[in-house]
């Protein structure tokens, strides 16, 4: 499953997305907005996207986590829009036989997606808004 | 030399820094390449950074030519997840 899209996900959804008779083991990532970032206060965050470029991307990088790593399935979805803090940003899930590969999937499929999926946010704070950039090394 | 039109549309910080979109005006048979310059020359942070270019919704080579009336996207750097 790899969706962007304004609407919530659901992690059951998700979850039973992955659910085989052969798994071991399904990991989940889920990222969520930031209340605060270096102490200041985050209202609001807008997430940006060109939807169809990148679906095509993270189709292309679920292909490739398939093939090198041994797991069985994996579902991405990206939210868009206007969010609150703690909402849910993005969830990243894996299936494998061990857990081990679901996981090393899972890490790697957000560490691409953060530098290969056009998708940016930016930020509302009290003071203003700014982009979250590469290279500003908050996370 | 016959010239023709590409719009260029901008996304994220781009969009706020260069505007919505542009009509560029490029010698015919230009390249994928030869409209990346002719972008850096006008807007010089696009020589910093990697951005991404979509032609009619597919990432182009840089050797592709391109045609009256293509639709371009260019993206910044990624920022997601």
């Amino acid at each position: 499953m790899i969706r962007v899209e304004e609407e919530d996900f659901s992690l059951d959804e998700v979850v039973s997305s992955l659910r085989r008779m052969e798994a071991g083991a399904i990991v989940v990532f889920l990222g969520i907005v930031k209340g605060f970032r270096e102490g200041e206060e985050i209202k609001e965050m807008l997430v940006e996207a060109h939807k169809d470029v990148a679906e095509e991307e993270l189709r292309k990088l679920r292909d490739e986590a398939l093939r090198k790593f041994d797991v069985m399935n994996a579902t991405i979805i990206h939210r868009v829009g206007r969010l609150k803090p703690s909402d849910n940003i993005v969830v990243v899930a894996a299936s494998a036989r061990n857990r081990g590969d679901a996981f090393k999937a899972c890490s790697w499929l957000i560490d691409e997606l953060k530098v290969r999926v056009p998708i940016w946010k930016k930020e509302f704070t009290p003071a203003g808004s700014r982009w979250v950039r590469e290279g500003d090394r908050f996370e | 030399m016959v010239e023709m039109k590409v719009e260029v549309k901008y996304y994220a910080w781009y969009r706020e820094d260069f505007g919505p979109s542009e009509i560029i005006d490029i010698g015919e048979d230009s390249t994928v390449r030869q409209l990346v310059e002719k972008l850096k020359d006008r807007h010089p942070i696009l020589d910093e950074e990697q951005f991404m270019i979509v032609v009619n919704g597919r990432i182009d080579e840089l050797n592709a030519r391109l045609n009256e009336g293509d639709r371009i996207a260019i993206f910044p750097p990624a920022g997601g997840g």
